[in-house]
């Protein structure tokens, strides 16, 4: 491997693991607001 | 101005419905835009996204299919961008780069005018949604604009033979990366979100002048950085073979951006509800018990 493909692979590797991480951050808040929210109107 | 202030007024209540609304956090019954006034609804008009239960349905129903299409495009980018798509006979494979750097570049500073529109409707019509999705948009902003700086410098290490210059367009990006960050910031420092909003759309309003000076950066002054080889006025300056690719790729992150922005305000709809109805309940609870229950 040449050393512009470890640039390339970083470049990639960085935008789709920033974008990842996003995804993920956001599917956890958005479950734990889900099962507050249900669990609220149970208690209500 | 009288549909002017009758759209502001809708806007209004579907804050306070936000806040204070009993209904099912997914589908709220009271509907703003076929109106408790008797105003008729004007189908394809800004304020039916005012409510905020109208809101979480759409977006129930838009994201999944939004998120499949973006992975789908992105899938299909990757193997393009990293396999199908040839090298450049001056950059070699470092040209890759340029299919994450360039979508980077255009969402940082295409996000940000979305800003700057969240932030005029929010500060003229007080729209619940626009202080919600500003809020959740710039720190997806300002990682989209750190991606595009740190891409950039790994192109233009081996490219430049510099990781960074003080050139005219790599200051303003990182200007504009700053401003994302103080509006993150600045949205949250205040214990009154409201007033937290409305100063975050003056800093994004005042900011929005940094996105003609990136854009026009390398014609004004004289920049390490080239100049845009995508333009509306002449033929593109690189061959169909790494245009359609990064076209395509822009096309990807796009929808990644507006997925991810859609799926942050949903989750800040939720989150905002769930404050409501735990202050509702602790209320509730400190109430004092009336003498005839205590009677009874």
């Amino acid at each position: 491997m040449t050393l512009h493909w470890i640039y390339v692979l970083l470049s990639w590797g960085a935008v789709l693991g920033v974008f990842t991480a996003l995804a993920i951050s956001v599917m956890v808040r958005h479950r734990a607001a889900r099962r507050q929210l249900a669990q609220l109107e149970r208690t209500r | 101005m009288g549909r002017f202030f009758r759209l502001r007024q809708r806007c209004i209540r579907g804050r306070q419905m936000l806040l204070t609304s009993r209904a099912s956090p997914y589908v709220v019954s009271v509907d703003t835009a076929s109106s408790p006034s008797g105003l008729p609804r004007q189908a394809g008009s800004l304020h039916r996204f005012a409510n905020p239960g109208r809101f979480l349905r759409l977006t129930e129903t838009w994201l999944p299919w939004l998120s499949g299409a973006a992975l789908l495009v992105l899938g299909i980018g990757v193997f393009w961008g990293l396999w199908l798509a040839p090298r450049d006979w001056q950059q070699g494979e470092t040209v890759r780069i340029m299919f994450v750097h360039v979508p980077m570049a255009w969402l940082a500073m295409g996000g940000y005018m979305g800003l700057a529109i969240l932030s005029v409707m929010s500060l003229i019509w007080r729209h619940p949604l626009a202080d919600l999705s500003a809020r959740e948009l710039s720190p997806i902003g300002a990682a989209v604009t750190a991606l595009c700086l740190l891409t950039g410098s790994l192109w233009g290490r081996p490219m430049w033979g510099t990781w960074w210059v003080w050139d005219a367009r790599l200051t303003s990006v990182l200007v504009l990366f700053f401003l994302w960050l103080g509006h993150a910031a600045l949205v949250r420092a205040f214990d009154d979100p409201e007033r937290g909003a409305r100063m975050g759309a003056i800093l994004a309003l005042v900011g929005v002048v940094n996105v003609p000076i990136v854009k026009f950066s390398v014609d004004w002054w004289n920049t390490l950085h080239q100049p845009a080889s995508v333009t509306r006025i002449n033929a593109p300056g690189m061959h169909v073979d790494i245009l359609y690719p990064l076209l395509w790729c822009t096309l990807g992150f796009s929808l990644a951006f507006a997925a991810l922005v859609l799926a942050a305000t949903r989750a800040a709809v939720m989150e905002r509800r769930v404050r409501a109805l735990q202050m509702a309940a602790a209320r509730r609870a400190d109430a004092p018990t009336p003498l005839w229950s205590a009677e009874a």
